[in-house]
């Protein structure tokens, strides 16, 4: 472990902040998804409790608190690989150390793998612990459905693959910058760009269908939803806004009452449905991956090319 | 306006970020501010615009750029202090040309003085910009009389926040000299402000009970009770047993008003709000100069290294 030691001994600040984090909220996360897993214990029992029946099981009890630590995760996924990456380089160059150590490495790629390797692992480690406690949280929260792509990207396999395309673009910026502090603020313009990006993409990753049974609904978890329409009875489709003035129009016509449901418009979801979740995920793990690689190789590139100063 | 050139020179990244996010965020409230009266007048008809049905955060229907104003000045406010002041000190001592700027300046608390005054003013100006977009924001939503509405988040109240917070993270960077560290440790830093000046209020201003106007008026409710039909104040479970008899009593039908207990709630009413303001801006401005008078002392002590 003299790696680990070594690693911790040059970035202590970042690698302190970063277990603190993730585990600290690993904990919360973890603590939060057997308490709520403890109420549902009574459930078959004379007393049993509301959770038991209903899909929000723990909207009135654990919202709050599961609202905030999946805030807080969602924010540390990105703020501790850019908190680990960019310093690597940008601590050399500031303090002029790189214009010793590259040579003295006797390879710069050397140097860097000796580098990003240790705090990759480290920050693997400590990032896929709060990954898994993000999963448990989630599962915990929606007992009685398959959660599927709810919270997608903020937990398990998908959480990892982003986080660990933000340390390898962190690393780029910092070589690429070289001063800390710029790094650090472009890092978090690039996280938000990273964010949105991945969250635009995924949609994409698979084609959209007409979602069946109880798939259709409009809220909860399982499927992706991309889309709304409604259906007439003649079989046309319209527009979700052009169905819901059809709907007003045919309850005013009515006089407030229900109208004839055969005159109803029926409401269409498409999406992804929840059982094709994991050709989703494999599809853009391969994606983030195949990034991640890029952006490895341009810092190599750069840490080749540039000044040491 | 050498100095603000001098400063901007010296904190290129810290002033050009900070300018761009609270300009940035300032446009984006200016434009909310001046865009939400047509855009409720165009939500007010028959058959509205598909988003008017959604639409909660503001009664308006930009309830996605509003959101993200809303969560960019509550970060901003504490961020743009963070790389604003943390920086002044370690990057002089991280540097190493605090060895050579101290001595040349003549004494350290002029340098101070000089660095940390021109970078105050910078932060206040453009906290300040931001301050008045959020407070013409919430004046446009609410209306003029805006009482409690949004405070901490608008104003003179966001600027003493931004300002105790930038004076906090002078001293923390000199107290720590190293700039990621004093990073990490400002926002923790900044949790903790937070969380402290949420619950510090209503420094000492007695609360009263409020009318009924009053309290659809951005009041601060700091307690609520019961008040039973013969006016004497009773706990929430003695309220339940008395409505549950009156319904079961009057059932299928509604009891009379007159014999349920009614929602009694104590706080300060909207229209003292510049008395609350003044205390807190006092105490506020009081830490501030506390936390200038540590930076001072700790740049007067330490090593330049």
């Amino acid at each position: 472990m003299t790696w680990a030691r070594l690693a911790f001994k040059l970035q202590p600040s970042s690698i302190g902040f970063a277990a603190f984090v993730c585990l600290g909220l690993a904990a919360v996360a973890l603590w939060l998804a057997a308490d709520m897993r403890s109420v549902l214990e009574a459930c078959g029992t004379p007393d049993e409790p509301n959770a038991c029946q209903v899909m929000y099981a723990f909207q009135d009890t654990h919202m709050n608190a599961v609202f905030l630590t999946q805030t807080g995760i969602g924010l540390a996924m990105y703020g501790i690989p850019l908190v680990l990456g960019v310093p690597i380089l940008t601590r050399e160059i500031e303090h002029k150390t790189a214009m010793i150590a590259w040579p003295l490495a006797g390879s710069r790629l050397k140097w860097l793998a000796w580098r990003v390797l240790p705090v990759l692992v480290v920050g693997l480690a400590v990032i896929g612990v709060m990954a898994f406690a993000a999963d448990q949280l989630a599962q915990a929260y929606f007992p009685h459905n398959e959660i599927a792509f709810d919270r997608h990207g903020s937990r398990g396999i998908s959480l990892v693959t982003r986080s660990t395309l933000m340390l390898a673009a962190a690393v780029l910026l910092g070589a690429v910058i070289g001063k800390l502090l710029p790094g650090l603020l472009i890092g978090i313009a690039l996280a938000v760009g990273i964010s949105t990006a991945m969250d635009a993409a995924l949609p994409h990753w698979a084609s959209s269908t007409e979602l069946t049974g109880a798939e259709t609904e409009i809220y909860g978890p399982g499927p992706l939803r991309t889309g709304a329409q409604y259906r007439l009875a003649d079989g046309r489709l319209i527009s979700a806004q052009e169905g819901e003035i059809l709907v007003q129009e045919l309850y005013e016509e009515n006089g407030g009452e229900e109208p004839d449901p055969a005159l109803m418009p029926q409401q269409v979801m498409y999406g992804i449905a929840a059982d094709r979740y994991g050709e989703v995920l494999i599809r853009e793990s391969a994606a983030i991956v195949a990034v991640t690689v890029l952006a490895s190789a341009l810092a190599v590139a750069v840490v080749q090319r540039r000044r040491p100063e | 306006m050498t100095w603000a050139r001098l400063a901007f020179r010296l904190q290129r990244s810290s002033v050009g970020s900070a300018a761009l996010v609270s300009l940035g965020l300032a446009a984006l409230g200016a434009w909310l501010a001046l865009s939400l009266p047509s855009m409720l007048a165009r939500c007010d008809v028959p058959n509205p615009v598909d988003q008017c049905g959604t639409v909660y955060l503001f009664g308006s229907p930009m309830g996605d750029p509003a959101l993200l104003f809303n969560l960019g000045i509550g970060v901003a406010m504490y961020a743009v202090p963070i790389v604003l002041g943390v920086p002044l000190v370690t990057s002089e001592v991280e540097r190493r040309t605090a060895m050579i700027a101290w001595p040349l300046a003549g004494s350290r608390l002029k340098w101070l003085a000089w660095r940390g005054g021109s970078v105050l003013v910078i932060g206040l100006v453009l906290t300040g910009v931001m301050a008045l977009a959020a407070e013409a924001l919430v004046r446009a939503n609410v209306g003029s009389d805006i009482g409690f509405a949004s405070h901490g988040a608008r104003g003179i109240s966001l600027l003493t926040r931004a300002a105790l917070m930038l004076v906090v993270a002078v001293a923390l960077g000199a107290v720590i000299g190293r700039l990621l560290p004093s990073l990490l440790v400002g926002i923790a830093l900044a949790a903790g402000i937070s969380i402290v000046v949420q619950a510090l209020p209503p420094y000492g201003v007695e609360p009263s009970e409020l009318t009924a106007a009053e309290a659809i008026r951005y009041p601060m409710t700091t307690g609520h009770a019961y008040r039973a039909p013969d006016g004497t104040l009773i706990s929430e479970d003695e309220a339940n047993a008395i409505s549950i008899a009156a319904y079961a009593e009057y059932s299928p039908e509604f009891p009379p008003d007159s014999i349920l207990p009614t929602d009694v709630s104590y706080g300060i009413a909207g229209s003292r709000y510049h008395e609350v303001l003044a205390r807190e801006s006092a105490v506020l401005i009081g830490a501030t100069v506390v936390a200038g008078g540590v930076a001072a002392f700790v740049v007067s002590r330490r090593r330049p290294e």
